[in-house]
């Protein structure tokens, strides 16, 4: 009787660890291939994929929130972080562009401030030419 | 104290300095990313250098290019717009073709497959910016190395049949074409391009289903991708789902407003006095990257070594590679590999090395194309688009 509940115990746990690894597999492959549907109704495999994220991280400071909620709307903020540092008049075009060019719903005072911010993290001193 | 050294030296952007820098992925990888970015790895895809995350911007580390055909796991990614397809059903899924023609169709892939002659040819495929965080000033858009760039196979069908099938009605001027992917705002315009009639009917322009042998990765445009070899990425449209034949001249944003050079002889203009009159992005123009040394690679005084590197223009080919060791005071003729891949691929070359002593080298590579054209100097645009200058990379030898 005791060597059957121990048997069974050990079934148990077995199988969880097998139920794991199984996920902790399938979880890598997700992560490197594409989930692929067969159907006999097409000769190619469908394909599926879940994109990782990695949001970055930004300093506190006056704007940074507007800055994070208006701009991370439609893009990552890695769109910042990989820029080089540009003067004001280079941020001001650019937030200016994603308002006029691309409607982004962001209004006059709000933008002053996230070109702030923007300068704030990456800014310099105007170019002299 | 070392920290308060950095913030009072720091400055205006010194409040950067201090920030935790985006590197936690840059950890025990040999890939080498520039300031502000990391590698990642994606769905599909090898450890790339990202870019950006949403949508994916991912670069090719150089030394994938030792090789003829750029593995799919390692090709660029480049998507203008967060809303990209990451799931594709082939039982749902058409490539319609409508617009200005005799019989609109409603294709899917494995009727492209069986109803129209299959099609292979390798080409390089290299984005508008490939390169634009050299520029000098530095100008604002996707910061790319030299590695938005690849060469592979391409097999599918030729866009001329599909048109032919479809009948051309008279008078039809352009096509257009548009993917799977949308912009996350109402207010945006959906990425279309647009190609002349007599361009989409030549023989070269194809709708792929196959990249080196497979099907492509969701990333770089599954199920289908216009390919239009010797012209920049920004045409090769990903998920092609929307073929349009216009009696007239698309007047899109992505043509009349996006993806401009200066016209004129070598795209360029001056900060202080850009360009007036300007056309849409065309063809590539001739250069070449050099691939090794790179990285971890030792060269050492009196031992031999080999430089190697590609080079590619817009379909004319590479008539000659030229390697210079002093900075440009004198030139050695690379040797062009065997190898044939047609003139739309990727060139290798190869100089024997053996450096007398040790010290700083500079090192720089000059192409000659077929049609003549030779890299030369590097001119500015602010867009940063098609950077093809002599580019220098000093290596230090021990």
């Amino acid at each position: 009787m005791r060597l059957k509940r121990i048997n069974l115990f050990t079934i148990l746990v077995l199988s969880a660890v097998l139920y794991l690894a199984a996920q902790v597999k399938a979880d890598n492959a997700d992560s490197k291939t594409a989930k692929t549907t067969e159907d006999k109704s097409v000769s190619v495999k469908s394909k599926s994929i879940d994109l990782p994220y990695y949001p970055p991280d930004f300093p506190p400071g006056k704007g940074r929130e507007l800055f994070i909620s208006r701009c991370g709307v439609c893009h990552s903020l890695r769109y910042i972080t990989m820029q080089p540092d540009f003067p004001e008049k280079t941020w001001t075009k650019e937030v200016d562009k994603m308002i006029k060019t691309y409607g982004a719903h962001i209004d006059k005072k709000e933008a002053r401030e996230i070109v702030d911010y923007l300068i704030s993290i990456k800014g310099k001193a105007a170019e002299k030419h | 104290m070392l920290l308060a050294a950095t913030v009072a030296a720091g400055g205006l952007t010194g409040a950067c300095t201090n920030v935790r820098q985006p590197d936690d992925f840059q950890n025990g990888s040999i890939i080498k990313v520039r300031d502000g970015l990391s590698v990642a790895r994606f769905p599909e895809k090898e450890e790339l250098i990202m870019l950006t995350d949403r949508p994916p911007q991912l670069e090719t580390p150089l030394f994938y290019y030792r090789q003829d055909l750029t593995p799919n796991e390692a090709f660029f990614v480049r998507w203008h717009f967060s809303g990209i397809p990451t799931s594709v059903d082939l039982r749902t899924f058409r490539l319609d073709v409508g617009g200005h023609v005799q019989k609109p169709l409603s294709l899917t892939v494995d009727e492209l497959r069986q109803q129209f002659e299959p099609v292979s040819l390798v080409a390089v495929n290299q984005c508008s910016g490939n390169s634009r965080s050299y520029f000098t000033p530095q100008v604002p858009g996707g910061q790319w190395g030299h590695g938005a760039v690849g060469n592979a196979r391409w097999t599918g069908v030729r866009l001329k049949d599909i048109l032919q099938k479809a009948g051309l009605k008279p008078q039809s001027m352009q096509v257009t074409f548009a993917g799977l992917d949308e912009p996350p705002l109402y207010s945006m315009h959906k990425f279309v391009k647009a190609l002349d009639i007599d361009h989409a009917n030549s023989d070269e322009v194809l709708v792929a289903y196959e990249m080196n042998g497979e099907a492509l990765p969701l990333l770089n445009g599954f199920p289908l991708r216009l390919v239009v070899p010797g012209w920049y990425a920004t045409y090769w449209v990903k998920s092609l789902a929307k073929i349009d034949v216009l009696r007239g001249k698309f007047d899109g944003f992505w043509m009349e407003k996006a993806y401009r050079i200066p016209k004129n002889a070598n795209a360029s203009e001056m900060p202080e006095n850009l360009a007036k009159d300007t056309v849409p992005i065309n063809k590539m123009n001739v250069r070449s990257i050099l691939v090794r040394p790179d990285l971890s690679d030792l060269v050492r005084a009196g031992k031999p070594f080999e430089i190697e590197g590609i080079a590619f223009d817009g379909g004319s080919g590479i008539a000659k590679v030229e390697v210079s060791l002093d900075g440009g005071n004198s030139w050695n003729v690379a040797k062009l590999d065997n190898a044939d891949y047609g003139n739309f691929s990727f060139k290798r070359w190869r100089l024997a090395w053996t450096p007398t002593s040790a010290g700083n080298y500079k090192i720089m590579t000059r192409a000659t194309a077929g049609d003549g054209k030779i890299q030369g100097l590097q001119y500015w645009n602010k867009s940063g688009y098609m950077r093809n200058g002599i580019e220098q990379v000093e290596v230090p030898v021990v």
